[in-house]
This record gives C-alpha cells, sequence and structure tokens, in this order.
C-alpha cells in the first residue's frame, strides 16, 4: 500500500494575501473578467471588466475573495466565525448580501449600484490606490497617420524597448497589481510584436485592449492574430463618415477606407469594440451624421474627446471651447440614445464650462497618476499619455518612487486647481479640468462659482 | 457571544522518537527539514496518521537507522502501520522497544547516510479509542494531537511542520471548532477548508517551528457525527503512556520526555483552559462589510416639492404642496374653496417652476375630469423631472439630507419663543414640515395653545377662516407682494385644525377622487421592479419609480484612453 499523495484541497484561507487575482466567470452572452486587488492593509478593489470599480473595507475584500473562490457559505461563515468575533446569523447574512452583491454587480444588465444594491458612495476621486487600474503601454511612437491635432510629443523615432523589455514591463505591471492594460503608441500595430506582447499579458491574467487608427486592422488575417493573441477591446480612431474629412483630420489620403475596413473587421468577432472622435472645428458640425454612420455599422459604443493641449494640439487651434461644447454633446447623446450606443466622454473641463454630469455623461476628471499611467517607448512613466514628463522608469525605478513622485503626487493631489475653484461645490468632480488645458489655455478661466438651485432652507 | 465549546478531555499524543538502538555509541543528529502530518478523524471514532518527514543527516553523524513512533494508545493492528523510505517500502515494521506503545522501523540498507537527505513516509492507518468528551459542551467530543518531538541534543535547524486535521465526514464547515494554536505559532488559528473528499480541515502551519518542541494540536466538533460509544472520559494520568524502560545513557533525553508525558496530560488541561481565554481574545473585531464605488453622493438643490416626489409622499399631498407654494408665491388666489377654484393673480411672479406654471395651466380648466388628467400629467412630468435630477446621485444619502431638512424646520417651529416666531418659522418651513407625514399631529401638537400670527397668503388661500381672525397688535414683517399688513391672529388649536384639514382635503376638492388621481399617476411612473432583488425603498404608493439611470461614476474612464 502506498501512502496517498496529499490530498488536494481549495485554497487555503489564509492564501488571501496582498496582491492581486484575477478570475473568469461565466455569464449570460459571453464572461466576466474580474479582478480582486488586495492591499497591504486588507481593503479590496473589485474591477469588473476593467470597468466597475467597487472598493472595500477588508471584510468586503475577505467575503469578495471567497465568493470569487467558490467558497460555500457554510465554509465562509465557519472561517469568519473563526476569526472575528461575529454571531452565526450575522456573518451568514452579511456574507450572503456580499455575495448576492457581486453577482448582481458582474452581471451585465445586473441591479443599479447605486440604488438597487445601495452601496455606499464615496466622493469621486476620493480614493487613492497603490497602482493605477489601468497602464497604458505606448509601445512605439511611430504612426501611419500624420494627425496635424496628435497630442504626441515625441519624435516619431523615439527609442523602443526589445520585446523581452516589454514583456518584463508586464510582469512588472501585474506585480503591482495594475489588472489592465492598453496598447497605444503612436500607432501600436507597427509593433510586430504587439500579439506576442498581448498573450503575454492574457496569460498573466491582465485585461488587455488595443487604441488604434483601424489601418492595420482592415488586413482580416491581423485582427485574428491579435484575437487569437487573445485580445479583450479595442477603439479605433474615426474622425467623421466623411472620407475627407476624416482623411483630412488624420492627415492620410485613403486612410478612410482602410480605418472604416478595419471596423468592420474587429465587429464581426466578440471583441469590446468602441470608436472615439475627437471634436474639432471641422467634424463637429457633422458630428450627428458621424454617430449615425457608426450606428449603421453596428458600432455599439462610442467615444468622443476634446482636443488635447499637447503636442500638436497646442497649436492646431481647431479645439472647441468648453463653453461650446454642449451643443454638440446634446447631439451625441441624443443620436447615441437613439440608436442604443452607449456613449463615453473623455474629456474632463471645468464643470462651469462643460459640465459632463449635466448632461448624463458620467464625472469626467483628471484621473492621471491616479487610475491610469503611460510607460513610454523606453521605459519611461508618465502620469497619463499625453502628459510628457517622466516620473520614473518602470524597469530602472522602484514602483513607490513612482507612484509617490513630485509629479504624480501633485495631479493626484490636484494642486494644481486654480484658487477660483476651491470654494466651488463641484470642485470634487470637476477637479478644475484637465491640468493641460489648464496649461495652455488660461484664457479658459473658470468661472469662481456654479449656479446651483436654490434650496428653501438652508442647513 | 459566549462559547463553551470546549476545554478538552484528552488528547491524542503521538511521539516520533529517533533512538540509539542498540548501539549506544552511535551519535545522531539531524533536522527536520520538512515535516507533513495528516490526521484523519474517521466517522466511527477511529483515526488515521500520515507523515511526510524530510530528515537531513549531519555530515558527522551516525547513519539514521532506526525510527520509533510513539502511538496514542494501544488501540491499534501493527498491520496497518505502513513505513517509505524515499518510496521504497520498509520491510522492519514493528512494536517498538524503547517507546509504548509506539512502532519501530528499521530503515536497514535504506538508512539515510551522514550529510544525505532522505523521505521517510508513514502510514497508522488506524487506531481506536482517540476521542473525548468536551467538558464544556457535552454535545462536543474533542481531539487532540501532539506530533512528535525530540530530544533537543539530536535536532539542529528549523522545521517546516504542517498538521491537518481532516474531520469526520458529514461535519459542516460552521460546527467545528478549533483549539488555540500553540504557543509561539505565528497564527493563533489554523486555517479552514475543505478537502477533496468534501470534508473540513484545519491546517497549521510553521516554517519555522522545531523538532525538539511539543506543539500540541486541537478541535472539537459534534460529536453526534461519531458512534457515542467511541468517546471516552479523559484518560486518568499515568495511564496513556507506559514506555519501557531505558537501557542505556543514549536514549536519557528521549525517555525523559516520555516518563514525564502523564504529566503533561494534566497540565495540557490547564493549557486549554487558558486557550478558552485567549481564544476569545485572539479574535478580531468584527467590521461589517462595506462595499463603495465612486459617485454622487447627494443630490442638493431640489426644492421641497421636488423632494416630497423623492421621499415618496402622497400625491395629494404634493399637489396641496404645488397649491400652497403658487399661492405663497403670490400667483393666485382661492376664489371658491369647494371646488377648489383659484384664479391668477396679476402681475405674476417671475420666479415659477416649471411645475408650478404647469400646475396653473391645469387648475384653469374646470371641467373636472380634463382637470384630474391635467394634473396628473403635471405629477407625472414631476415625477419624471426628480427621476432626471436623481441620476447618479445616492437616493438613500439623498433622502436622509430632506429628511434633515425637514426635522431641521420642526425643530426651529417647536423650539420658538414666541408665538409670532413661532408662527413665521411655520410659515417659512411649511413646504418642509409638510413632507412629514406627521404632520398632522404635529402641527395641532405645535399649536395647541396661544394664538397663531396668520401668514398673508392664508387669506388668498382660505378667505373664509381670515375673516374670523382678528387683527394682531403686532407686527410680523411677513409682507406679501406690494403691501404690508398688520396679521391678524388665530386661536392656535384653530389655525392647526384648519390647516391639518386643508392639507388632508385640498387635494381631493382639486381632483376628487385622490385615489383615482394616484392611480392614473404611478401606473406611468412606477415601470416594473429592477430585475434584482431591491433593497431599494422606492415603493408604489409614493408616485415615483428607481432614479436607476446612475452614471456609474465610478468606472473612472479605465474603458480605454481617448484622444485621438
Amino acid at each position: 500500500m502506498r501512502l496517498p499523495s496529499l490530498r488536494s484541497s481549495k485554497p487555503n484561507m489564509d492564501d488571501l494575501t496582498p496582491g492581486i487575482y484575477d478570475y473568469t466567470h461565466i455569464i449570460p452572452g459571453g464572461h466576466a473578467r474580474i479582478h480582486l486587488r488586495v492591499e497591504k492593509d486588507g481593503r479590496g478593489l473589485l474591477l469588473i471588466n476593467a470597468n466597475r470599480a467597487v472598493h472595500l473595507n477588508p471584510t468586503a475584500a475577505l467575503m469578495a475573495w471567497m465568493v470569487l473562490e467558490g467558497r460555500s457559505e457554510p465554509e465562509a461563515v465557519a472561517y469568519l466565525r473563526n476569526r472575528y468575533q461575529v454571531a452565526s446569523k450575522t456573518a451568514r447574512e452579511d456574507f450572503a448580501e456580499v455575495r448576492d452583491d457581486i453577482e448582481q454587480l458582474i452581471k451585465p444588465d445586473g441591479a443599479c449600484p447605486i440604488h438597487d444594491l445601495e452601496l455606499d458612495l464615496l466622493p469621486p476621486f476620493s480614493e487613492t490606490p497603490s497602482a493605477p487600474y489601468r497602464m497604458d503601454l505606448a509601445l512605439t511612437y511611430r504612426c501611419n497617420a500624420n494627425c496635424p491635432h496628435c497630442y504626441n510629443l515625441r519624435p516619431r523615432n523615439y527609442p523602443e524597448m526589445t520585446t523581452d523589455q516589454w514583456r518584463r514591463v508586464i510582469d512588472q505591471l501585474w506585480e503591482i497589481g495594475i489588472p489592465h492594460i492598453c496598447f497605444t503608441g503612436g500607432e501600436p500595430t507597427l509593433r510586430e510584436d504587439l500579439g506576442e506582447l498581448i498573450s503575454h499579458a492574457e496569460a498573466k491574467g491582465q485585461i488587455t485592449g488595443l487604441l488604434t487608427n483601424g489601418i492595420r486592422l482592415s488586413e482580416r488575417s491581423y485582427v485574428e492574430n491579435l484575437l487569437d493573441a487573445g485580445l479583450d477591446h479595442v477603439q479605433i480612431t474615426i474622425e467623421s463618415h466623411l472620407p475627407e474629412e476624416h482623411d483630412r483630420m488624420v492627415g492620410i489620403s485613403g486612410a478612410w477606407d482602410r480605418t472604416v475596413q478595419g471596423i468592420r473587421n474587429v465587429l464581426q468577432y466578440g471583441l469590446f469594440v468602441m470608436t472615439n472622435t475627437t471634436l474639432l472645428a471641422g467634424n463637429t458640425p457633422y458630428i450627428g451624421d458621424t454617430i449615425d454612420f457608426l450606428a449603421d455599422l453596428g458600432v455599439p459604443t462610442v467615444g468622443c474627446n476634446a482636443l488635447i493641449y499637447s503636442g500638436r494640439g497646442r497649436s492646431v487651434g481647431t479645439g472647441i471651447p468648453e463653453d461650446d461644447l454642449a451643443p454638440a454633446l446634446e447631439i451625441v447623446r441624443a443620436r447615441s440614445i437613439q440608436h442604443g450606443q452607449r456613449l463615453i466622454w473623455y474629456t474632463p473641463t471645468q464643470y462651469c464650462h462643460f459640465d459632463p454630469v449635466q448632461m448624463q455623461l458620467g464625472v469626467k476628471g483628471c484621473s492621471a497618476a491616479r487610475y491610469n499611467m503611460c510607460v513610454e517607448p523606453d521605459g519611461a512613466v508618465i502620469p497619463c499619455q499625453s502628459y510628457y514628463e517622466p516620473v520614473g522608469n518602470i524597469l530602472l525605478d522602484s514602483w513607490e518612487s513612482i507612484w509617490n513622485h513630485d509629479l504624480s503626487l501633485w495631479l493626484r493631489e490636484r494642486r494644481y486647481v486654480p484658487k477660483e475653484c476651491n470654494a466651488c461645490p463641484m470642485l470634487k468632480e470637476c477637479g478644475g479640468g484637465c491640468p493641460l488645458t489648464l496649461r495652455h489655455q488660461p484664457q479658459q478661466a473658470p468661472m469662481n462659482h456654479i449656479p446651483m438651485p436654490e434650496t428653501l432652507l438652508e442647513t | 457571544m459566549k462559547r463553551q465549546y470546549f476545554s478538552i478531555l484528552l488528547t491524542v499524543s503521538l511521539l516520533l522518537i529517533l533512538t540509539a538502538v542498540p548501539v549506544l555509541a552511535q551519535t545522531y543528529y539531524f533536522s527536520v527539514d520538512q515535516e507533513i502530518v495528516h490526521v484523519y478523524w474517521e466517522s466511527d471514532g477511529s483515526m488515521r496518521i500520515e507523515y511526510i518527514l524530510v530528515l537531513t543527516n549531519d555530515p558527522s553523524a551516525s547513519p539514521l537507522d532506526f525510527i520509533d513512533i510513539g502511538l496514542p494508545n494501544y488501540n491499534y493492528d501493527l498491520s496497518s502501520v505502513y513505513g517509505w523510505i524515499n518510496d521504497q517500502p520498509i520491510q522492519q515494521v514493528k512494536k517498538s522497544e524503547y517507546v509504548s506503545p509506539g512502532i519501530e522501523l528499521g530503515l536497514q540498507s535504506k538508512a539515510i547516510p551522514p550529510g544525505a537527505t532522505g523521505e521517510v513516509k508513514v502510514l497508522i492507518d488506524r487506531v481506536e479509542g482517540v476521542l473525548f468528551d468536551d467538558d464544556d459542551d457535552s454535545a462536543y467530543a474533542s481531539a487532540k494531537f501532539s506530533p512528535n518531538w525530540f530530544g533537543s541534543q539530536y535536532i539542529f535547524g528549523k522545521t517546516n511542520l504542517t498538521v491537518t486535521f481532516h474531520l469526520p465526514p458529514g461535519v459542516q464547515p460552521d460546527e467545528p471548532r478549533w483549539h488555540a494554536s500553540p504557543s509561539g505559532w505565528p497564527s493563533n488559528q489554523p486555517s479552514t477548508g475543505l478537502d477533496s473528499d468534501g470534508r473540513v480541515i484545519y491546517i497549521w502551519q510553521n516554517p519555522s517551528a522545531n523538532a525538539h518542541t511539543q506543539y500540541t494540536f486541537g478541535a472539537s466538533f459534534p460529536r453526534s457525527y461519531v458512534p457515542s460509544e467511541v468517546v471516552s472520559k479523559p484518560v486518568p494520568e499515568g495511564e496513556l503512556f507506559q514506555p519501557s524502560q531505558p537501557s542505556g545513557p543514549g536514549i536519557t533525553g528521549t525517555i525523559l520526555g516520555f516518563m514525564c508525558f502523564g504529566g503533561i496530560i494534566l497540565v495540557l488541561v490547564g493549557i486549554v483552559a487558558l486557550a478558552v481565554n485567549s481564544d476569545r481574545r485572539r479574535k478580531l473585531a468584527y467590521l461589517p462589510p462595506k462595499l463603495a464605488i465612486e459617485g454622487h453622493g447627494i443630490k442638493r438643490g431640489l426644492t421641497a416639492i421636488e423632494a416630497a416626489v423623492l421621499l415618496e409622499t402622497p400625491l395629494d399631498r404634493v399637489l396641496t404642496m404645488i397649491l400652497f407654494s403658487v399661492i405663497k408665491k403670490g400667483a393666485s388666489q382661492v376664489v371658491s374653496e369647494d371646488p377648489l377654484k383659484i384664479e391668477r393673480l396679476t402681475p405674476q411672479p417671475k420666479k415659477l417652476r416649471p411645475y408650478e406654471e404647469d400646475f396653473l395651466k391645469a387648475m384653469i380648466d374646470e371641467t373636472p375630469r380634463k382637470r384630474r388628467i391635467a394634473l396628473q400629467k403635471v405629477m407625472i412630468t414631476l415625477v419624471k423631472s426628480v427621476q432626471k435630477k436623481m441620476k447618479g446621485f445616492s437616493l438613500r444619502e439623498t433622502k436622509n439630507y430632506y429628511q434633515a431638512i425637514m426635522k431641521k424646520a420642526w425643530q426651529q417651529v417647536e423650539q420658538a419663543e414666541t408665538p409670532e416666531v413661532r408662527s413665521k418659522l411655520f410659515d417659512e418651513g411649511l413646504e418642509w414640515t409638510m413632507l412629514d407625514r406627521d404632520f398632522d399631529d404635529r402641527t395641532q401638537s405645535v399649536f395647541r395653545t396661544g394664538p397663531v400670527y396668520v401668514p398673508i397668503w392664508w387669506g388668498r388661500y382660505r378667505p373664509s377662516t381670515i375673516s374670523t381672525a382678528r387683527p394682531s397688535t403686532a407686527s410680523p414683517s411677513t409682507r406679501a407682494p406690494g403691501r404690508s399688513v398688520s396679521l391678524p391672529t388665530l386661536p392656535g388649536a384653530q389655525f392647526a385644525a384648519n390647516m391639518v384639514t386643508g392639507v388632508q382635503n385640498t387635494a381631493s376638492s382639486m381632483v376628487s377622487n385622490v385615489l383615482s388621481f394616484t392611480n392614473g399617476v404611478t401606473k406611468t411612473t412606477n415601470p416594473p421592479p429592477p430585475p434584482s432583488r431591491s433593497r431599494s425603498s422606492w415603493s408604489s404608493s409614493g408616485g415615483s419609480s428607481c432614479a436607476c439611470a446612475c452614471a456609474c461614476a465610478g468606472c473612472a474612464c479605465a474603458c480605454a484612453g481617448g484622444g485621438r
């Protein structure tokens, strides 16, 4: 008789140590990618499809982990009772509630976290994570387009890391606990190792996205290559439904045909597909038609942003003042609702000039060095992919030194906010707008107040 | 909650002894690099023990050629004891000459030479009589186990020790209780889980244990999972182990360990009693789980009428609130109290809200049915407007906020020191106090005594009432548009009664059938419930529905970067 091998069991309860855990759950119509980041103090961050962030206190983090590990209620209750001074009934009810909440949060059509689940609400941008939720990887600054409004400040021949170095970067990001990476540039599809890097990240458990002008996606075999690598989502820039306007805005004749073909190609697969359009003087007058066109193509999610005051964007002169954005966004919003499309608005603005909340576009504030950062082709880390001031090198410097670099703190703590904003009740959401806009568009001065509906009785 | 689930009884102890047998001149010096022990507490009350030991012999020591293992008692079958050395079966397994009760494994040609490392596995398939009463809970059985320890003179280095209890099949995860970990253990509690057979397991692990210290582990579980007859009373002192006499000085230290064991059993009882208390102390305070997302909090800036919609105030009262609002603003006055008819005044105030404008237009229609339908549209528009305003904001926090305003309005009225101030504050805060479900009772309570300085707009609302009021001698500063008056007074109780009656009946005099009116609104504004269990307090009675179109502000734009 042989001694039986040690019997395997589910992960030990004490295996919940600081770090990041990834899960894939089958849901109706697909699957959900879930990441649980556990901090050193036991708090947790639950990220669902790299899109919905839920903050957990240590008890909730532990319970979430048990739920995601498939622990039964009796197991969880037993563990909780032995670890905490808690009655069975309380532990059982709390665990069941956390489990139900998570189930609803995972569902695409689950209950509203605010009004149904009644999760606690934190002020926007009030949480400081230990690392961003998303890291953009600017693989190269080379580009096959030539947008006059491009925010890129670097030369096209900027030094690039090797494939092996990028793999190490991805490893490092996973170690830090970043669950979501987006390949960008320049034009990331010009790197022949893109698929390889996607595979590497996916194997680690990260969600991968691609920000592209879509030109190379016009090749079906190339798209299939990326899909085989495991790419999760793609964002394609299209500036207009008018070929000549798009080509003019991207500086390449014939680009529109290939970009639209790229959109058609990716839509045939199960990728999360969205487009992005920069609202500038040339394309905004026809933006409604562009949204219609994208709906006809079958694009489920459309994104828009305003000019970024970086690189050529500082001098192109085609940007739309924040005060003039509302009419265009009204059209975009109305059309996207009409077509059943999801609309994502990116640009942080000063709410006294353009209030995305009132436009029902959600809270938009600068998230640089808080929820996202960017690694440049040479490994330098910049606060966001438009803010070209390195705060360290991902392969050479400690994460702590990068994350707590003076510039990172300056942005995260919003030290750039104009003093006129300090008394504004909307400051928490607004954050003073985009720091780059503040720097390069000083004429866009904030108002010193936002008209608020009157209350009949002050508290 | 007071817990009395264990005290002990007794103990199953296991000693693994390496002895220098029979050549006393041999010197043993080794490390136990790893020790993994699985203890299976079976449903028939027996136990099964599995050992994996990784032993490294010191280069200067003698070969490790014998291993003695102490057993809990004599209730074992030697034929069911098996051993392996580096995955090769150990042929020589017999009753130990030096450990009683215990067995001896002769490694023979497979002895671990000096400087080498070997892995020893041992299986004791069945030992009976190993469960004992739990002193504190007669419904529980207790099991304790001490894995081996060695004479310290033979041992160097640390031991990565893992002990796993597999509790009887069927024991539910929330039933068993662990006993406190040994003193100095990195965690005071084992980790828990289920094994591949679904049995509850407790795992104690210490990568920095040593092999010359006795560690004792224990658990209690409902005795219903084992036959009642297998659970015994604690073994009296001295009866458990009867080690054989030492035959030479080379094993003195080891034998002394055994000789002390009868005493150790008694000591364990004390240890466990302490452990019960320390177990209670070591537990962490429980903080309820909290999930939070980033988003908007309170929606400030709603009017009292909008807040009334939010707070699910009955629609007839909301209608009355709008009427009061337009009258207070000087936009209209009552020309007939029953049926209620109003007329617009000129000039119209500039800052009428959309729902007030709509209300005035609706009230022009004198056909009861048409007026009711028009007022229903006013309410539907109002409800939808509030829903839109609430998008992305916390319903709960916002409700609490407006409830607090309502309470403060009452507080100010109730704390007023003079009838004049009370009347003035009541007038100013009327829209907010009307949010209160106890508005009627509180109004009558507040104005039970003393006069009330009737607000100037009251005359536009209840012209018949004002005619009975006495002119006041005081002149509160309430000012109607374009004129200054001395306010009349009413006895407080009369005013309160008029107010309450007015609030209760005004709506019905506007729409005749309040229930029909309300149903006409709610069937439009209350869609089917959201697709989940709902902890929301939005109900069907209040003329509102879930303002569920939250903006999901916590998404923080993580979808992708934009900008090109």
